[in-house]
Parts: structure tokens; C-alpha cells; sequence
């Protein structure tokens, strides 16, 4: 099974080890987690993907850290990336 | 890890060198095509074309000429031939260059005889200076006189859990062997400035840190650039890397997490041990100028995508943890650690096999770049020429 890794205990994104493809079994792993989702979309090795429901407006957190906001309402399991994250810091698109 | 040191060249500044080479240095871009010429005749010898250099005025002109004076005052440079349109130029920069207790002479297009008369003058020279050089041999020398210059380009979203935390576990353990390191790039700070802040040395450094990545944010407001495609940049974005606070946060762990002395200023100088920040932009080429220019003798380049890009005068190790870039551009990519996201690897395994090929090429063993001479230099501009 392809596996992503959680980086930090506050995430709710973490990074796939491998590409994968829409509808897929992803095995959580890292800090002691147990979980396995579907992922809703298809992404390449080290790209984002939803650990819980992210609501349009809330902060995504990778390495315990917030790297963006949420543009949409991001359902688990999906790529998480340009389309529907935003800086808080310079510009966005 | 039992050695305790490496074969280095010891300068008359006690710098050392890993490396020891003649430095042929153009002035201005008016001298590169002799300069070249010239190092294509001389064995031993490096061209040092770090462009421009004419007509540039204030802090502009202050950077350009104390990056060429600190990139012939690199320690892997054992002697330096500095050529010029004018005489003046020349003679400046030898002189700054000979603050190391290195010789460096001068020739200038306009005094001697032209392109045929500086060519025919740069050899007799220059064969003179290697032969002198060419003398010294390597001696002991410890990890504590290692400069460690590290750099992260064509990143992807790999970078950041693998390269560069590996790369940072080898900048602790230099700074604890009683070394220096010296991470830049600010805009990549952008989104972890409070990391940063939380381990500098003191207020002074804390809010010269604040201050640095402050500029880089000033000036993409001042301009109305987003910085989404410009950094991140289309490649960072296809690796995977969302935002700068995405990149910044993996980006800042190849300089490890030790207490951070001080701010330097493009090209400077750092004036003790530990680990340094400076204000030099993310481009591969000009950041890796920047840290040569401010004495780095060894760097580690972290790349996701890859960028193949090395540095001629110091030696640059290409790290990658993205097992696609690994098998597809094994010519540029010295250490290997995908085995971390595949599982086989620990960073702690990581980094020791990173601290191997140091020891190795710091003694002499070349970089994958080094042997293609796929190496450039070049100076940022940040003013206008007239």
C-alpha cells in the first residue's frame, strides 16, 4: 500500500511517499499514527494530502507549522496544493 | 565518525583551503574573454567571471567589488591574478585580496599591450604563481576549519523531509566540531522567521533576521509581484511545494537548529564560528557566489528536482532525497538519500553518509559537478548601471 507521512502532531495534511493515484488506499504513517484513507484525486510523490475535512477559511498545518489557507473546503483525502491553499503571507492567485 | 580532520591547505590567514587553485579574476566583463582564454591555457587555474562590474554605483557597486575581492580571498584560491580594462580596478582588488597574506598580481588590458600583450603577460605570470602554489602541500586540518556553505535549489516538496533535514544534522555536527555554517536565501525565511528568531544569539540578531526577510517582503509588496511562481517557482510547484511558508519551513532545516550568530551581509565575512545567516538571494548562482565570497570552503547543495549547478572555486556536494531525480540525473547527484522516504534510510544513516563523502572531497575527492565543469559564478546586481 502507498504510504504518506505525518510530519508534526497538529497536521492535518501529510506528504505521500509515492505517486498515487485517484482512489487509492493511502496508509498514514509516522508519529505513532494509525489510519488508512482514499485519496479523492491523483498526486506525485511528495505532494499534500488531506488528513481530516479542512473548512474553507481554517489554517492547513504541515511540520506542526501553518503553511497556508484553506480557498475551499477541502474533504479528506484530497490533494492539497495551489488550487485550494493560499499563503498568508505574500500574493496567492 | 573517528577522523577528526581532513587534508587542507593552511593560508597565511589560517583559513583553510580544500581545494588549491589559481583564481584568474575579471574585474569587470570587459576582461572575461582574456580571463577565460587564459584558465583554458593554464592547468591549475580557475576563470572568475562574476560579470558586470563597470559603470555600477553606491551599495551596488560597495557589494560587487567586496564579492570579488571575497571570492579572490577564498581560501581555495592559493594565488590570484586579477585583470582589468584600467589598471585602478586591478590594483584595488589585489589589494584587498593580499589582506590574506596571499599574492595577487595585476594586469590591465589598457597598460599591457591589449588582449595578445595580457594574454602573453597572464602566462608567463600565471605559470610563475602555480608553480609557487602548486608547492604547498595539504597538511592536518579539523573539522572546526571547515566553512560550510549550504544552499537548497530546484527544490521540490521532498526537500524539505529529507535533504535538507539530513543536510542539517551535518550543520550541527560541523558547529559542534567548532565550525562555521552559513545558510541564506531570506525569502526563503518568509513563513518560519519565528524558527529562526527563536534561536538567534540575541535581540540584535533577532531583529536582523526580522529585518532581512522583512526586505524581500517589502520588496515583492513595493512591486506587486506575488510570490507564488516566482518563489515558489513553477518547478518548486510541481514538486509539490504550495506556498513560501511550504517551502520556507523545509528549506530552513539544512541549517540545522543550532544558535544562530549573525547576520552577514552578501559576500561578507563572518567573524567567529557557528552558524551564520546571510542576506543572499535564493538563485543558485548568485547565493553560491555569495558564500564563496564570504569564505565558504565546502558547500552542500539539497536539491529536490534537481539544479544541477555547481561552484568551480569550492567544491559543491549535490544531495537529493527524490528517488525519480536520483535515477534520472545520477550524473549530478553525489549522495543519494531517497532511502529516506522509501523507508531504508534513517537521517541519522543520512547524514553519516553525508559526513563520509566531506570527508572525502574536502581531502580531494571531486563533486560529480566539478568533474563536468558544470560550474558558474555571478554576482548579484541590486542597482542600475549607468
Amino acid at each position: 500500500m502507498k504510504k504518506a507521512l505525518v510530519l508534526a502532531e497538529k497536521d492535518n495534511v501529510a506528504v505521500v511517499l509515492d505517486d498515487v493515484i485517484s482512489g487509492e488506499k493511502v496508509e498514514i504513517a509516522g508519529l505513532g499514527t494509525q489510519d488508512i484513507l482514499h485519496s479523492r484525486d491523483t498526486l506525485n510523490l511528495a505532494h499534500k494530502i488531506a488528513l481530516l475535512d479542512i473548512p474553507k477559511g481554517e489554517a492547513v498545518l504541515k511540520y506542526g507549522e501553518v503553511i497556508g489557507i484553506a480557498v475551499n473546503d477541502i474533504p479528506r483525502g484530497s490533494h492539497v496544493h495551489i488550487h485550494n491553499i493560499q499563503s498568508t503571507r505574500i500574493g496567492g492567485h | 565518525m573517528e577522523k577528526s580532520g581532513f587534508p587542507g591547505y593552511r593560508r597565511p590567514d589560517n583559513q583553510v583551503g580544500t581545494r588549491n587553485f589559481l583564481g584568474i579574476i575579471a574585474a569587470m566583463d570587459n576582461a572575461n574573454p582574456v580571463v577565460r582564454t587564459l584558465s583554458r591555457l593554464l592547468y591549475g587555474s580557475l576563470a572568475v567571471c562574476p560579470g558586470f562590474g563597470r559603470g555600477q554605483m553606491g551599495e551596488d557597486f560597495k557589494l560587487h567589488r567586496r564579492s570579488v575581492i571575497g571570492l579572490g580571498s577564498n581560501p581555495n584560491l592559493g594565488a590570484c591574478l586579477v585583470i582589468s580594462l584600467e589598471p585602478d580596478s586591478a590594483a584595488e582588488i589585489a589589494e584587498g585580496i593580499r589582506k590574506t597574506g596571499k599574492r595577487a598580481e595585476t594586469l590591465s588590458l589598457q597598460d599591457d599591450g591589449g588582449f595578445i600583450g595580457v594574454l602573453a603577460k597572464g602566462l608567463e605570470i600565471g605559470q610563475e604563481l602555480i608553480l609557487q602554489i602548486t608547492r604547498q602541500q595539504r597538511e592536518i586540518c579539523y573539522f572546526s576549519d571547515l566553512v560550510l556553505g549550504v544552499e537548497c535549489g530546484g527544490s521540490d516538496a521532498t526537500s524539505g523531509i529529507s535533504a535538507n533535514p539530513a543536510a542539517g544534522m551535518v550543520s550541527d555536527w560541523i558547529v559542534e566540531q567548532g565550525g562555521t555554517v552559513i545558510m541564506s536565501e531570506p525569502t526563503e525565511w518568509i513563513g518560519a522567521e519565528h524558527i529562526l528568531v527563536r534561536r538567534a544569539k540575541d535581540e540584535i540578531v533577532a531583529a536582523a533576521i526580522q529585518k532581512c526577510a522583512g526586505k524581500y517582503i517589502s520588496i515583492a509588496q513595493e512591486q506587486g509581484l506575488e510570490l507564488l511562481k516566482n518563489n515558489p517557482t513553477l518547478d518548486n510547484i510541481a514538486g509539490g511545494l504550495s506556498t513560501i511558508e511550504d517551502k520556507a519551513l523545509g528549506a530552513i532545516r539544512k541549517g540545522g537548529s543550532k544558535t544562530i550568530e549573525g547576520v552577514l551581509a552578501y559576500g561578507e565575512k563572518p567573524e567567529g564560528k557557528g552558524l551564520y545567516l546571510m542576506d543572499a538571494p535564493a538563485a543558485a548562482v548568485e547565493n553560491l557566489t555569495a558564500l564563496a565570497a564570504g569564505g565558504a570552503n565546502l558547500m552542500l547543495f539539497c536539491t529536490g528536482r534537481s539544479n544541477p549547478i555547481g561552484f568551480s572555486i569550492v567544491p559543491t556536494i549535490k544531495i537529493s532525497g527524490n528517488k525519480k531525480t536520483i535515477k534520472n540525473m545520477s550524473s549530478d547527484i553525489d549522495v543519494d538519500v531517497s532511502g529516506i522516504m522509501g523507508g531504508t534510510l534513517t537521517i541519522e544513516s543520512a547524514q553519516e553518509k553525508i559526513i563520509q563523502r566531506v570527508v572525502s572531497v574536502t581531502a580531494g575527492q571531486m563533486t560529480k559537478n566539478e568533474i563536468l565543469r558544470n560550474c558558474e559564478i555571478s554576482i548579484s546586481r541590486i542597482g542600475q548601471s549607468i
